[in-house]
C-alpha cells in the first residue's frame, strides 16, 4: 500500500498530507509513493532520518541553508519524461538538454547547501560533469543551445552563414543544412555522454525528491506538535493523543481539545460513554495515527509507543463507498466479515469499529456484538469497539468516557458550552452498564420538547416493566 | 518610419487582426524588420485561441515570423521544434498550453519561427513582466480577437489594429465595422481602487455601489436576467460584467428604469460582443460602458487585398478610415 492509496480511504490522512509544505512536483510524487512500513527495522530507520531533519530544522543556525534549499526546490521542474528518454537511450533535443542542464545546476546548488546541514542520510551525487558538458562556455547560467564551442567546424559554418549576403540563396541553404547536420551529431554525442551519467542524474532527482518530502514531514512535525513514536513490540500506548484536524477546528473557535491517554493490547477493548463524548473521534484518531506512524511520520500525541500492524481495518461509517445496493446492515456485516477473514488468515491487525450491529434490532444487535468481541478475543486482535448496548456479557477490557459533569451553578448546558462540561478522558470501567444520557443530550440539542417528554414516558414505562418482571 | 517610432515608447504592444488573413503577420514582420537593426531589444509572443493551434500545426501555411539575431521569442514546444532559426533556450514554463509548454528563447541566428503563446491574459502579463530579465524593451504580442479565447490582447500598453478586405470587400461595411471596433477600443477606463479585485472575478454579474463596494448579485450570466430582475437594482445601477457583454444584456438594461445612470464595467473591449445597433441604442438612452483594461490604439493598418483576390482602392480606404477614426492609417503593403 502506498500513501496515495491510503489518502483515498482516510479523510484525516488527506487533511494531514494537505498540510505538507512540499516545494516541488518531485517531492509530491515521492510523498504519494511513500510505502506503508510493516517491518520495524525499515520504519525505525525512516523515523530516525526524520528526527535528524527535525533537529536541524529547529536549529536557527541552519536557517539560511534551508531557505536556499527551498528556493532551489521551488525552481525544479518535472523532468521525469526527459529522464525516461535518457533511460531509453534516446537522443535528446535542445529542450530536453536545457531541462537536464537546469536541473543539474539547481541540484548542485541544493547539494552545496545540504553539505552545510551536515545531514548525510540523503546523498546528492555531484552533477558537475553534466554541467561541464552542457556549459562549454562556462557561463553557469541555465540557458542552452548547441554552442559553437562544441565544434570548430560548426563555428566556421555559422560565421560563413552569417556573412552570406542573401540568406535565401542556394549557398546559404547548403550552409544551413550542413549546420543542422553537425548540430544533430553534436546532440547525439551529448546524449551518449549523458547516458553514461544517467544513474547520477536519476539519483540526484530521487535525492531532491526525498529531501523535499522529509523536510515537509519535519516542518509538519514541528508546526503541529507531533512526536516521534517509539516502536514497541506488545502494547501501543499514547499519552496526550489528539486529532490534529479536530484540534485545529476547536482552536479556531477558541476551544481546547482534551487529549486522551490510552493503551491498546492485542485483545479487544470496549468503549462506552454518552453521545457526544467523542468516541468516534477517538477511533478516527487512532486510525489516523497508526497510518502516520507506519508511513514514517511523527504522530499526534505528547508521547507514543506503537506496535506495527499489517493492516488497519475500520468500521467507522465513513468508509469511502458503502457497498452499493446493500442495506446499511448488510454493508456493515460484509465489512465485519472481511475483518474476521483477515484475522483468521493470521494478519496482524488494528481493528476499530464504531457501534457494531447498531443498524438492527437491539436484541440481536447485542448478540452480534457479543459474538464479535468473543471472536476478536479468541483471535487476539488488537481492537477498540464502541457501543451503546448495555448488558454485553463479554469479559474484555472496558473503558468509559467520563462524560458530562453537571455544573454546580445554574448555567444551562447548551450546544455552545457542552464542551466545557464534557470530560472526554477515559477511565477503566468494571460493570457492563452503559450511561443513559441520550435524552439529556437530546434536550441540550434543543430537540422538540414533546418528543423528549414522550420518550421519557416510554423509558420510564420500560423500566417499570423490567422491575415488575423481576 | 511610420508608427514604428511610436511603438518604441511602449513596454508591450499587441498587433490585433480583425479577421483572419487581414495581414497581421505582414504587419508584424514589417515592425520586426524595421526595428531589427536598432538597439531596441524586442520580444515576441502571441495570445489567442487555445486549441486553434492544433489545426494549425498540420496546416503548412501557418504564417511564420522572421526574427533577427538578439530578438527574444516565446512559443510553444511544438512550434519551437519546427523553428528555422538558431536560438538559445532561456526558460521553459511549467504550465502547459494545448501545444505544450512555452519556451522562451533568444535568436542566435536569424530565421523564421511560428509563434504561439499563453492562453490566458494573466499568464501573458507575467511573461511580459519576465522580459525585463532578458533586457527586452518592448514585447510584441500577436493577438487574436475571439469569443472562445480566454486571453485578451488588451493587457498590453499599446495596440496596432489590422483590418482589411478580408473583413469585408465592401468599403463602406469595412469602414463601419472598423469604426465600431475603434469606438469600443476607445472606451474609457473604469477608475477605482477595486480594479485588481474585479479582474480576479471570472464569473457572474456584480454590482458596484456608490462607495465602490462590490456585491455579488447571484446572477450567473446575462441570460438569467429576466428571472432575476428583482435582485438587479438592489445596490446600484453600476454593474461589473465579468464575462461577455451581450446584445441581450444591453437591450434588457435599456428598457429598465434608471438607464440614464446605468454603467456597465467590462473587462476590456474584447469582451463586448454586442452588435453596433444594440450598443448605440444603449448609449443613446444614456447608458455607459467602461473597461478595466484600457489599451492605447497606436495605429490602424489596412490590407486592401482580400483572400479571394478582391482589391479595394488603397488610397481611398486609408483616407476615409483616417478621417473617420482620427488616427493614422497605413497600408501594410505600401509601408
Amino acid at each position: 500500500m502506498t500513501l496515495a492509496n491510503a489518502i483515498h480511504q482516510q479523510n484525516g490522512l488527506r487533511y494531514i498530507t494537505g498540510l505538507l509544505q512540499l516545494h516541488s512536483s518531485a517531492g509530491r510524487q515521492r510523498m504519494l509513493s511513500q510505502k506503508f512500513f510493516t517491518d520495524t527495522t525499515g520504519l525505525e530507520k525512516e523515523l530516525n532520518l526524520l528526527s535528524g531533519m527535525v533537529e536541524r530544522l529547529k536549529d536557527t543556525e541552519y536557517q539560511g541553508a534551508f531557505i536556499s534549499i527551498i528556493q532551489g526546490l521551488m525552481q525544479l521542474h518535472d523532468i521525469q519524461g526527459t529522464l525516461n528518454n535518457l533511460d531509453g537511450r534516446n537522443v535528446l533535443d535542445d529542450i530536453e538538454l536545457f531541462e537536464i542542464k537546469r536541473f543539474a545546476l539547481i541540484a548542485d546548488e541544493i547539494g552545496k547547501q545540504l553539505k552545510m546541514l551536515d545531514y548525510n542520510d540523503i546523498k546528492l551525487p555531484s552533477l558537475n560533469d553534466v554541467v561541464e558538458l552542457l556549459d562549454p562556455e562556462g557561463n553557469r547560467t541555465a540557458h542552452f543551445f548547441i554552442y559553437a564551442a562544441y565544434s570548430e567546424k560548426l563555428a566556421q559554418l555559422r560565421n560563413k552563414l552569417k556573412a552570406a549576403e542573401d540568406p535565401q540563396s542556394d549557398e546559404a541553404h547548403v550552409l544551413h543544412e550542413k549546420c543542422i547536420e553537425l548540430e544533430d551529431s553534436i546532440r547525439q554525442e551529448l546524449s551518449a555522454k549523458l547516458w553514461a551519467l544517467h544513474s547520477d542524474i536519476s539519483l540526484a532527482w530521487q535525492g531532491v525528491a526525498e529531501l523535499d518530502f522529509i523536510m515537509a514531514r519535519a516542518r509538519l512535525a514541528i508546526d503541529h506538535h507531533l512526536v516521534q513514536p517509539k516502536i514497541s513490540e506488545e502494547v501501543t500506548t499514547f499519552k496526550g493523543l489528539f486529532h490534529p484536524q479536530v484540534k485545529a477546528v476547536l482552536e479556531q473557535e477558541n476551544r481546547t481539545f482534551q487529549p486522551w491517554d490510552i493503551s491498546l493490547y492485542p485483545a479487544p477493548c470496549l468503549i462506552t460513554g454518552a453521545n457526544m463524548a467523542g468516541k468516534t473521534v477517538l477511533l478516527k484518531t487512532l486510525a489516523l495515527n497508526q497510518y502516520l506512524f507506519q508511513f514514517g511520520f511523527y504522530v499526534a500525541a505528547a508521547s507514543a509507543e506503537m506496535v506495527t500492524v499489517e493492516k488497519i481495518m475500520t468500521g467507522i461509517g465513513d468508509e469511502q463507498s458503502e457497498l452499493s445496493g446493500l442495506s446499511s446492515f448488510a454493508a456493515e456485516m460484509l465489512n465485519i466479515q472481511s475483518i474476521i477473514a483477515s484475522a483468521r488468515a493470521g494478519n496482524k491487525l488494528l481493528v476499530l469499529i464504531d457501534e457494531p450491529a447498531r443498524t438492527t434490532n437491539p436484541h440481536e444487535g447485542i448478540a452480534i456484538a457479543n459474538a464479535l468481541i468473543d471472536l476478536l478475543e479468541k483471535l487476539n486482535v488488537r481492537s477498540l469497539i464502541t457501543t451503546h448496548y448495555s448488558g454485553l456479557q463479554t469479559h474484555c477490557r472496558k473503558l468509559r468516557v467520563k462524560g458530562l459533569s453537571f455544573p454546580r451553578n445554574s448555567e444551562p448546558i447548551t450546544v455552545a458550552n457542552i464542551n466545557r462540561y464534557m470530560d472526554y478522558s477515559l477511565m477503566e470501567h468494571s460493570h457492563d452498564e452503559v450511561p443513559r444520557e441520550a435524552l439529556q443530550i437530546a434536550q441540550i440539542l434543543d430537540i422538540d420538547s414533546e418528543l423528549i417528554r414522550r420518550a421519557k414516558h416510554y423509558a420510564d414505562q420500560n423500566e417499570k416493566n423490567i422491575v415488575e418482571f423481576l | 518610419m511610420p508608427f514604428v517610432d511610436e511603438i518604441l515608447k511602449y513596454k508591450s504592444v499587441s498587433i490585433v487582426g480583425m479577421e483572419k488573413n487581414t495581414g497581421k503577420t505582414e504587419c508584424l514582420n514589417y515592425i520586426l524588420r524595421r526595428l531589427g537593426n536598432s538597439n531596441h531589444r524586442l520580444a515576441i509572443t502571441s495570445i489567442g485561441l487555445d486549441g486553434e493551434g492544433l489545426d494549425q500545426v498540420t496546416q503548412t501555411h501557418k504564417p511564420e515570423i522572421f526574427l533577427n539575431q538578439g530578438d527574444v521569442f516565446v512559443t510553444s514546444e511544438a512550434h519551437f521544434r519546427t523553428k528555422k532559426l538558431d536560438a538559445e533556450i532561456l526558460d521553459l514554463s511549467r504550465q502547459r498550453t494545448s501545444l505544450g509548454r512555452l519556451v522562451t528563447a533568444r535568436v542566435t541566428g536569424s530565421g523564421k519561427v511560428m509563434i504561439s503563446g499563453p492562453s490566458e491574459t494573466f499568464w501573458l502579463k507575467q511573461l511580459i513582466g519576465d522580459m525585463d530579465r532578458y533586457g527586452v524593451n518592448t514585447t510584441l504580442v500577436d493577438g487574436a480577437l475571439s469569443r472562445q479565447s480566454l486571453g485578451s490582447p488588451a493587457i498590453t500598453d499599446g495596440m496596432v489594429l489590422v483590418t482589411g478586405a478580408a473583413l469585408s470587400a465592401n468599403m463602406h461595411t469595412l469602414i463601419s465595422k472598423t469604426a465600431f471596433l475603434h469606438e469600443l477600443i476607445c472606451l474609457p477606463e473604469w477608475e477605482s481602487q477595486q480594479n485588481e479585485t474585479l479582474l480576479q472575478i471570472t464569473n457572474g454579474l456584480w454590482a458596484v455601489d456608490a462607495k465602490g463596494e462590490i456585491h455579488d448579485l447571484g446572477i450567473e450570466s446575462a441570460f438569467l436576467l429576466e428571472s432575476n430582475k428583482d435582485k438587479l437594482f438592489t445596490h446600484s445601477h453600476t454593474f461589473y460584467v465579468s464575462g461577455a457583454v451581450t446584445a441581450g444584456l444591453l437591450n434588457f438594461l435599456r428598457m429598465q428604469p434608471g438607464i440614464e445612470e446605468t454603467v456597465i464595467i467590462a473587462r476590456d473591449f474584447s469582451r463586448i460582443f454586442a452588435d453596433k445597433e444594440s450598443y448605440q441604442a444603449f448609449t443613446k438612452r444614456g447608458g455607459q460602458i467602461k473597461v478595466l483594461l484600457h489599451t492605447k490604439l497606436i495605429a490602424v493598418c489596412v490590407n486592401p487585398v482580400s483572400p479571394q483576390g478582391y482589391v479595394l482602392d488603397s488610397k481611398q480606404l486609408r483616407e476615409k478610415l483616417a478621417r473617420k477614426l482620427g488616427i493614422p492609417v497605413y497600408d501594410i503593403f505600401k509601408l
